[in-house]
């Protein structure tokens, strides 16, 4: 039996997390990094008047602490200013295009005024494939190899 | 002989759980593929993800080293690596739940102070569906590759699992 699925069929708005960090513009990197720690978030959308302005990743934290810059800046210095997002109404096929082609991770997901409503993220897309291979992924033993281990940063 | 439905370990007889993945020897249910993807999901060993080489610290090296190496290198993660024996991996992850605003402050500090210590790992013939499962379920973005010595050979990531995935889930 084949298992195929159309990914010109399937949209984002089945797929994204609506559970995505919002921040000021104007606030400052310090504020945002530690939110994110907080709230447990790979990246905090930028907004400006309720509109998506950028987006800023652990990439771009890990880049700021490498080169020990001022986290007292504002976020919008260091931000991805107008980054690739896609559309609810936008299919898999199209967002994996964007992800692979710009080396993205995470893409914003927002409506046709520009506000933003949540993030399309690849592993995400992992669990959506994986919700069509339950019948093989979910029955294997949980550690195959060796004693439980921290799961933190890996 | 008995050969462990999951990993294909062969193990002695009347072995109750197999010796190398815990699995239970004796009352299992093996999956059912049922699916093209499915079956190969079960047949494919890591080994066709081609697993890119690491980039491995020691644990002495400094914090500033490493964040630095990751930026020069463009990549998410490291390994960390003593006696080519691996000790943990230290990712962009670990650096923002335990550098975050300290990172300058820290810069001197080892970073065997702030990597996951003995991090779930898979060997080069473990089935692809394994990894599916680790990245899905436990939520890891990376899992170092390692040889049966432990020595540290390569990294898969997220991304190298999506796209064994999508090229196989998708109509072409």
């Amino acid at each position: 039996m084949e298992l195929r699925l159309d990914l010109d069929d399937e949209l984002v708005q089945h797929v994204y997390s609506a559970e995505s960090l919002r921040v000021d513009a104007g606030c400052s990197v310090r504020d945002v990094l530690r939110l994110m720690k907080e709230r447990d978030r790979g990246c905090a959308l930028v907004c400006r008047d309720g509109k998506l302005d950028g987006i800023f990743t652990e990439r771009d934290a890990l880049r700021l602490m490498a080169t020990a810059q001022d986290l007292d800046q504002s976020i919008e210095a260091v931000m991805a200013a107008s980054p690739v997002s896609v559309r609810l109404g936008d299919t898999v096929a199209q967002a994996i295009r964007k992800m692979s082609e710009g080396g993205y991770r995470r893409l914003p997901v927002v409506n046709d005024d520009g506000e933003p409503l949540g993030v399309l993220k690849a592993s995400g897309i992992l669990h959506f494939f994986v919700e069509h291979l339950r019948n093989v992924v979910y029955t294997l033993p949980p550690q195959p190899h060796q004693v439980m281990q921290e799961r933190e940063g890996a | 002989m008995t050969i462990c439905p999951y990993c294909d370990h062969r193990n002695i007889p009347g072995a109750d759980v197999c010796e190398r993945c815990a699995h239970s020897l004796t009352s299992f249910h093996p999956p059912t593929p049922t699916t093209d993807v499915e079956r190969s999901l079960l047949r494919d060993r890591i080994r066709v993800l081609d697993p890119r080489s690491p980039i491995v610290v020691e644990p002495c090296t400094t914090v500033r080293h490493v964040l630095r190496t990751m930026v020069d290198y463009k990549i998410g993660c490291v390994l960390v690596v003593r006696d080519s024996q691996l000790l943990g991996i230290f990712s962009e992850k670990d650096a923002l739940r335990k550098l975050n605003d300290a990172a300058r402050e820290l810069g001197d500090r080892p970073i065997s102070d702030f990597m996951t210590a003995q991090p779930e790992t898979l060997d080069l013939d473990a089935k692809i569906a394994f990894a599916v499962q680790r990245m899905d379920l436990g939520g890891y973005r990376h899992i170092p590759i390692v040889d049966e010595s432990q020595h540290a050979t390569g990294v898969i990531s997220v991304r190298d699992i999506l796209r064994y995935l999508t090229e196989r889930m998708t109509v072409a």
